[in-house]
């Protein structure tokens, strides 16, 4: 049998075990270590087994998602997240989905502190999930909202993947870094009109307020100075040098703690409560990574990712049609591999296809993102919504997977718009030389 | 006698659950000193870096087993839930058992991993924290979360048996 | 600029490739680096691999896993020395302690340029029996280091002893922590890729690094000055697992050691400093300001670095290791 044939197998038993409800990470790990052990031999594959999780567990770029989420703890079971949303209610509680708005606003605003999804996403999911449910918001879509505003975290400065993909293919990462906020914020508004769309068609899923008077709307004010302490030590003092995007995790969690300790609104049984969820949804996300770590590795020896983009970047077609195609190839891929991976793996064949088309490789940079961005909310391997579904136990995978859908069109719509005028990404570089 | 066992298991999951507590805690207020010794006084937390890897790597081997006992492993219920209730627990205590037999193995791996580092003096970079002891505790925090998922086998056994 | 080259290669090693899979090879073997697809060293690697194939009739067929698909860049040693991968290549640094002997040649001033730098630790693997514990489990094919590790800083040239204090730089190792910290600078551990973020904002001032590196990690664009004194360098291995050689005819052993060792040591060596000097060209023509120091200035820091360069020799040799014989060896 060749590694091909073994990788669709392998990614067919994945779905198997998926289904027959074995954990996501335990279903990673099975299939990836069978099919190293029959691409190469057994013996390489426990290697793996032994070698990885510690070694995935322990890099640097992901030991601040714990920060991030602990940070989010703090602030939603002291009540602050609360106030957040009591003030935004005060405001714009009146206006169809402004809820949701916020929560794709407020996702923006986190990813500018931090660098990853991941940490967006879990943040984001612990203020917000639970401030929806008390304003009777749909879970279906309240989740998806905090699944959608999470993909701003690679988007919006700072961003470890247009970092990384700068180190792959010798892009300025200056301006790689740059691109990505115009994209972003487009994205976050095409976020909001969808909102604005799906509470149009059924306002019963997100239930509007009175209108407050102005003084309750002034009050409201008074009370979210945590997050605006908070988001000025964060961005401040990633823009001023004090400290790295990763290193704002561990001080933005330990602003929140010293804020919370200070207002004495955290009790005991909430600041244990808030270590004990923070470090078992950890738990979970990076046993996930492991996994996929593990099954990526067996999805490379396979070839299947350079087999795909190689045959369609020999077909004859038009440059239009060809980047077409990619994108479509990259949106299976999405389904079954983690970002990083997708990555590491096609860019040899398809970046110097692109180029040689002649599209800019910063654009490129940014379009990658948002293929990325898609493979984090499609099933079967959606590991935002498997985030998101750690916080909500009460709704099943499966609907937020559903959920999702009308975001996910509307980062098609993006993705269109940036195809179609890539002016949207290479103006603000540009304009930077 | 497996009562016994069990109970001693969960204790142990606790005191893992409060360790890995720690270590959150510990990251956070290292990440923090350090920058401060950074900026203020020009005196960064040697170490700092690998510390904090190793810190957050712990805090969730530390966390795996609290994270299954509150079934917080993601799965996908979609199917399962469509059949009836003794076949459901009955298809779920084979998963359990699956999720033993890869976590044992796992954990021998991860221990012949410990080994090899131990005979090649593997350490951390900037402090030489030598990583064999670490690889040690990950194996035993594996163990443990292969036993939770043995004893939670055991239950879904007895309750299918009992509802059929 | 860069881009366009890169494309002509890729085209070439994707078409060769397509034809050397027509002809069934006896051994296929997985190379796994970290290096990003898009680096020279995948490039080198190839060339390595179509020379070896087309050496053994094609016999032995070697696939290419960059960007660390296969292992972590920490884990590729450990990766080849068990045989879950064939070939591995990494920096040796990535698991420090563990190859003490080698370190050697990531002590200050010790090469000025990667051509020799690489011979000097290649002469001295053949020359000392003790590396064969280093490298037990695998047979190094070839090793070699970068172009020396230079400093560079943002927005403050470092002409004297007197500017770097103060100065927070990322240090590459921790024997570069402890001379820095001895000449008054701050050292500073990140990982690499956070380094451009944290030169452009200013959480470090100043880093060390082979100006392949500076290439590499896109550090050109933020930095603008460099003090030149061949601070530091990189070694790095290229490992093949011992069974896997050992399952060779002693024929294609052969073969496989001509092509490697001292002929790819050269070729690593050269492509290193050609990037190196491409590098800095371009780094000169952006405008970025050059200090090399002076003899006599350098004099000056050794009084610093020497006792890093004394502690590291006491500490191998308090292992059993011919530490001084090696250094003497290695500076002579
Ligand atoms: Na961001
Ligand atoms: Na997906």
């Amino acid at each position: 049998m060749s590694p091909e044939m073994i990788g669709w197998l392998g990614i067919a038993a994945l779905l198997v075990l998926f289904l027959l409800r074995v954990p996501v990470s335990i279903s990673l790990i099975i299939v990836g270590t069978v099919g190293l052990a029959i691409i190469r031999d057994w013996e390489s594959a426990v290697v793996q087994l032994g070698t990885t999780p510690f070694s995935t567990a322990s890099s640097y770029s992901l030991s601040v998602i714990p920060l991030f989420i602990l940070m989010g703890m703090f602030l939603s079971y002291s009540g602050f997240g609360k106030d957040l949303y009591t003030a935004v209610d005060a405001w714009i509680g009146h206006i169809k989905g402004g809820l949701a708005m916020t929560t794709i606003g407020t996702s923006a605003m986190f990813s500018a502190i931090s660098g990853s999804v991941n940490a967006t996403t879990a943040t984001m999911a612990r203020i917000a999930l639970p401030e929806m449910e008390k304003y009777q918001y749909d879970k279906q879509l309240s989740t998806a909202c905090v699944a959608a505003g999470g993909t701003l975290g690679i988007l919006i400065p700072p961003s470890v993947i247009l970092v990384l993909y700068g180190i792959l293919t010798m892009e300025p990462i200056g301006k790689l870094l740059i691109a990505g906020l115009i994209p972003g914020l487009l994205q976050m508004v095409l976020f909001m009109i969808a909102i604005y769309i799906l509470v149009s068609r059924n306002p019963a899923i997100a239930p509007t307020t009175n209108k407050k008077s102005f003084s309750e709307k002034l009050t409201s004010l008074t009370k979210i100075w945590p997050f605006i302490f908070l988001f000025a030590l964060s961005i401040g003092g990633i823009y001023y040098g004090f400290f790295t995007p990763t290193e704002a995790g561990g001080v933005g969690a330990f602003g929140a703690f010293l804020l919370t300790l200070l207002t004495r609104r955290l009790t005991w049984e909430g600041f244990i409560t808030s270590l004990s969820a923070t470090t078992r949804l950890t738990a979970m996300i990076f046993f996930i990574l492991i996994g996929a770590d593990i099954f990526s590795k067996f999805l490379a020896l396979s070839r299947i990712p350079v087999a795909i983009t190689q045959f369609v970047s020999q077909l004859e077609f038009s440059p239009l049609m060809i980047t077409f195609l990619i994108l479509v190839v990259y949106f299976i891929l999405g389904l079954f591999l983690e970002g990083i991976a997708i990555f590491v793996l096609t860019l040899p064949v398809v970046y110097p296809l692109i180029t040689m088309l002649g599209y800019d490789g910063v654009w490129f940079g940014v379009v990658m993102v948002f293929v990325m961005n898609m493979g984090l909310i499609t099933p079967p391997l959606g590991i935002s919504v498997y985030i998101i579904s750690g916080v909500a136990k009460d709704i099943p995978i499966e609907k937020i997977f559903k959920g999702v859908i009308p975001m996910l069109l509307m980062m098609v719509v993006c993705l269109l718009l940036i195809v179609i005028f890539p002016g949207i990404v290479t103006f603000l570089p540009d304009y930077m030389r | 006698m497996i009562n016994k066992i069990e109970k001693y298991i969960q204790k142990i999951v606790e005191l893992e659950q409060f360790i890995a507590n720690l270590f959150l805690l510990f990251i956070m207020f290292i990440i923090t000193l350090d920058v401060l010794g950074r900026n203020l006084w020009n005196k960064p937390i040697t170490g700092t870096v690998e510390l904090t890897e190793l810190g957050s790597a712990l805090l969730v081997f530390f966390a795996l087993a609290m994270t299954h006992r509150k079934d917080e492993h993601i799965g996908i219920d979609f199917l399962v839930d469509r059949f009836p209730l003794p076949l459901r627990h009955f298809m779920i205590g084979v998963v359990e058992i699956i999720i033993a037999i890869v976590l044992f193995l796992m954990a021998r791996h991860v221990f012949d991993n410990g080994l090899r580092m131990m005979e090649r003096n593997a350490t951390t970079t900037d402090l030489a924290l030598p990583m064999y002891p670490f690889l040690f505790v990950v194996m035993f925090t594996l163990a443990i979360f292969a036993l939770t998922a043995i004893f939670k086998a055991i239950y879904r056994f007895r309750r299918a048996v009992r509802k059929s | 600029g860069g881009g366009e080259e890169d494309t002509g290669v890729e085209e070439e090693t994707s078409a060769s490739g397509g034809e050397a899979t027509t002809e069934v090879a006896e051994v296929e073997l997985d190379f796994s680096h970290f290096f990003p697809p898009t680096h020279f060293m995948e490039d080198v690697i190839q060339e390595f691999s179509a020379e070896l194939n087309e050496a053994t009739d094609g016999r032995i067929q070697i696939t290419s896993y960059p960007g660390a698909s296969l292992a972590a860049p920490d884990e590729h040693f450990d990766a080849a020395a068990t045989g879950s991968v064939d070939i591995a290549l990494s920096v040796h640094g990535y698991t420090p302690n563990q190859f003490p002997l080698t370190s050697v040649m990531e002590l200050p001033f010790m090469s000025t340029s990667a051509t020799e730098g690489s011979q000097a630790l290649w002469d001295l693997y053949n020359s000392f029996d003790e590396f064969d514990e280093e490298y037990a489990g695998t047979v190094p094919l070839w090793l070699y280091t970068t172009d020396p590790g230079q400093l560079y800083t943002v927005d403050k040239p470092v002409k004297s002893i007197e500017d770097l204090k103060g100065m927070r730089i990322r240090s590459p190792s921790p024997e570069t922590s402890e001379w820095l910290e001895a000449l008054g600078a701050t050292p500073v551990s990140m990982p690499m890729n956070e380094n451009f973020e944290a030169l452009e904002r200013g959480v470090v001032d100043g880093t060390i690094a082979p100006w392949e590196a500076v290439k590499t990690w896109g550090l050109n664009e933020v930095i603008n000055y460099v003090t030149v004194g061949n601070f530091y360098s990189t070694t790095m291995f290229v490992v093949m697992n011992e069974d896997t050689w050992n399952s060779f005819s002693e024929e294609d052993q052969q073969i496989i050691q001509e092509l490697a060792g001292e002929n790819m040591v050269k070729k690593t060596g050269e492509a290193f400093d050609q990037i190196g000097a491409e590098a800095a060209e371009e780094a000169r023509e952006k405008g970025i300001e050059f200090y090399e120091l002076s003899e006599e200035e350098l004099d000056e820091w050794r009084e610093y670095i020497d006792p890093t360069i004394n502690h590291w020799i006491e500490n191998v040799e308090g292992r059993g290791l011919p530490a001084q014989e090696l250094f003497d060896q290695a500076t002579k």
